[in-house]
């Protein structure tokens, strides 16, 4: 295993494309992350002025709410992350060096599992990108710190980790379908933003859950705000089984597609 | 030879769709012969080693390497380059070996040596999109010989190359032939395999024409010039011998065709003995084009 990631290390460590798209993503997330509320409040004062009711200003920050709150902010990104595995895996077929890696002595499920390495690194780096800056926020915002509070909602940190790790499985897959960057991008961004969207509103609720997008979006539901409350709306504040089964389902489906693509095929 | 062939291929056959790519290869090369590979294009070299190198999926048929039942982990005693060099662009001619040293476990140590093999010493740390078609040429056969293959498979490895480039190109295959190193080479070059090989397939529209050692299919096709002021009486006295295969006239010559190989000066003096003296002899070799030609001609009648 580890010979494999470090044969996959030598393929992107010096690739400055990859540094690129990966510090941008930092940034990105550094920036939405410590911004949003700011952003908000004073998205939301505005209106807030007219309004009849006062809408009160709220933190995002204050453990345990952080966790959730920039989870679910993180989650919108993921797409960015479906990039960049997308763009090195259909390197390997455009530059054509999935044949000199299989002509050298790799066999091809060692390559899949290269690749299924990638995805769980990327995933993971994502999810320290998340967990940093919303931990040094909410140390910084809670006024009563404890380690109880700070840690009581923190599986939503996990819950990220597995819905990249299912997204990244969903891009893995295109990637091996297609072979082609741009084709592959195009799919799945069709399928992310309008497809199954479209699909969704069409089918009634329950059964639209069982749909990849749908399914594993929702590990990581809607924070509960201030502001939703006023509303009396209530959103989900755990994470539920079915999601997790659904989507874990999914991350098998689209897995064993990919061993399934590559068992015959010419490369 | 009673030892097991490196390479025994066994009925390979190969569709792409509908189309016959490869029809029925067998075929078994042999510890340290040079095997050319020889064909048009189209004519399934590539296919074949492809099938070989487990790029290509086989229709039908089967093969083994070094006895054995294909497997990834024998690749890497394979040193392969398949049409084009196949690199990270991005990277470095260095980096990019690296690759595939780890690949096949050769250690790194190897790579400097490899460079310098291939003569690539000064541009190693250069990125691969920044080399000439030869240099990346030459580093596709440098990364072929990491991890000190038993067996080199090269597709077309002058293919595209300028004429100095080519004759670089081949002086390595030589010098790596000369380390006694089986090589499969394929072409469509065939002074390119006159030149370098020791055996040679001929392929057309994915079936085996021919196979056998280079020097006999240059020996077997020897054809020798005669001339005489009765060429009546020479071609009577010539036609008796047993070593003539074939004759015709041919601009007041007469072109003999040899079943074996008999030296000219054997020649003259049997036909001096019948009182036959000749004012022209002279033997001609046919070249492997010639041969190559005449083999497609007959495929196409």
């Amino acid at each position: 295993m580890f010979r494999l990631i470090k044969i996959d290390f030598y393929k992107y460590g010096k690739s400055r494309t990859f540094w690129v798209l990966f510090i941008t993503y930092l940034v990105t997330m550094t920036v939405s992350i410590i911004g949003i509320e700011q952003f908000l409040n004073k998205a939301l004062g505005q209106t807030g002025a007219d309004s009849a009711v006062p809408i009160p200003k709220f933190s995002f920050y204050s453990f345990p709410y952080v966790w959730h709150n920039m989870a679910y902010l993180a989650g919108m990104f993921k797409i960015f992350l479906a990039l960049i595995i997308i763009f090195f895996v259909t390197n390997e077929f455009s530059y054509r060096t999935l044949r000199q890696n299989i002509m050298n002595g790799m066999s091809r499920n060692e390559f899949i599992w290269s690749k299924i390495l990638f995805v769980i690194i990327i995933s993971m780096a994502a999810t320290l990108v998340l967990f940093f800056p919303s931990l040094i926020m909410g140390i910084i915002k809670t006024k009563a710190l404890t380690w109880e509070v700070a840690t009581r909602k923190s599986f939503f940190i996990l819950a990220y980790f597995y819905e990249l790790l299912v997204f990244g499985s969903f891009a893995l897959f295109i990637a091996f379908l297609v072979k082609r960057s741009a084709l592959a991008i195009g799919l799945l961004a069709f399928y992310y933003f309008i497809l199954e969207k479209i699909i969704v509103y069409k089918l009634p609720d329950d059964i639209a859950a069982f749909l990849p997008i749908k399914a594993m979006g929702s590990l990581i539901d809607v924070p509960n705000s201030a502001l939703m409350k006023l509303f009396g709306v209530n959103f989900r504040e755990y994470v539920a089984t079915q999601d997790i089964i659904v989507s874990f389902v999914w991350m098998t489906i689209f897995i064993a597609g990919v061993f399934l693509l590559m068992r015959k095929r010419d490369i | 030879m009673t030892h097991t062939p490196i390479l025994s291929i066994k009925n390979l056959t190969k569709y792409y769709g509908n189309l016959k790519a490869l029809d029925d290869l067998s075929l078994d090369v042999y510890g340290g012969e040079i095997l050319g590979f020889l064909g048009p294009n189209g004519s399934g070299k590539t296919t074949t080693l492809g099938i070989l190198l487990g790029i290509l999926e086989a229709s039908s048929g089967s093969f083994s390497w070094f006895g054995e039942p294909p497997t990834p982990q024998q690749r890497k005693k394979i040193g392969a380059l398949l049409e084009t060099p196949l690199f990270y662009p991005y990277l470095s001619g260095y980096d990019n070996l690296k690759i595939i040293a780890r690949i096949k476990d050769a250690p790194l140590s190897e790579i400097d040596e490899v460079f310098k093999v291939v003569g690539l010493e000064d541009r190693k740390n250069s990125k691969f999109k920044t080399y000439s078609l030869g240099m990346k040429q030459r580093l596709a056969i440098g990364a072929a010989l990491l991890g000190n293959p038993d067996v080199m498979i090269l597709d077309e490895p002058t293919n595209g190359l300028d004429p100095t480039g080519i004759v670089e190109i081949r002086d390595l295959i030589i010098s790596i032939a000369k380390r006694g190193m089986t090589i499969v080479l394929a072409s469509h070059l065939l002074d390119e395999v006159e030149k370098i090989c020791t055996h040679v397939v001929v392929l057309e529209q994915g079936k085996k024409l021919h196979a056998g050692r280079v020097s006999e299919v240059l020996k077997s096709s020897e054809t020798i010039e005669l001339a005489a002021y009765d060429m009546e009486r020479l071609k009577t006295a010539i036609t008796e011998e047993d070593f003539i295969a074939d004759s015709h006239s041919e601009n007041g010559m007469l072109v003999v065709e040899l079943s074996r190989h008999v030296d000219p000066a054997e020649i003259n003096r049997l036909l001096a003995n019948k009182g036959v003296y000749v004012s022209h002899l002279s033997a001609r070799k046919k070249s492997l084009e010639n041969y190559f030609l005449e083999l497609l001609s007959e495929q196409n009648v």
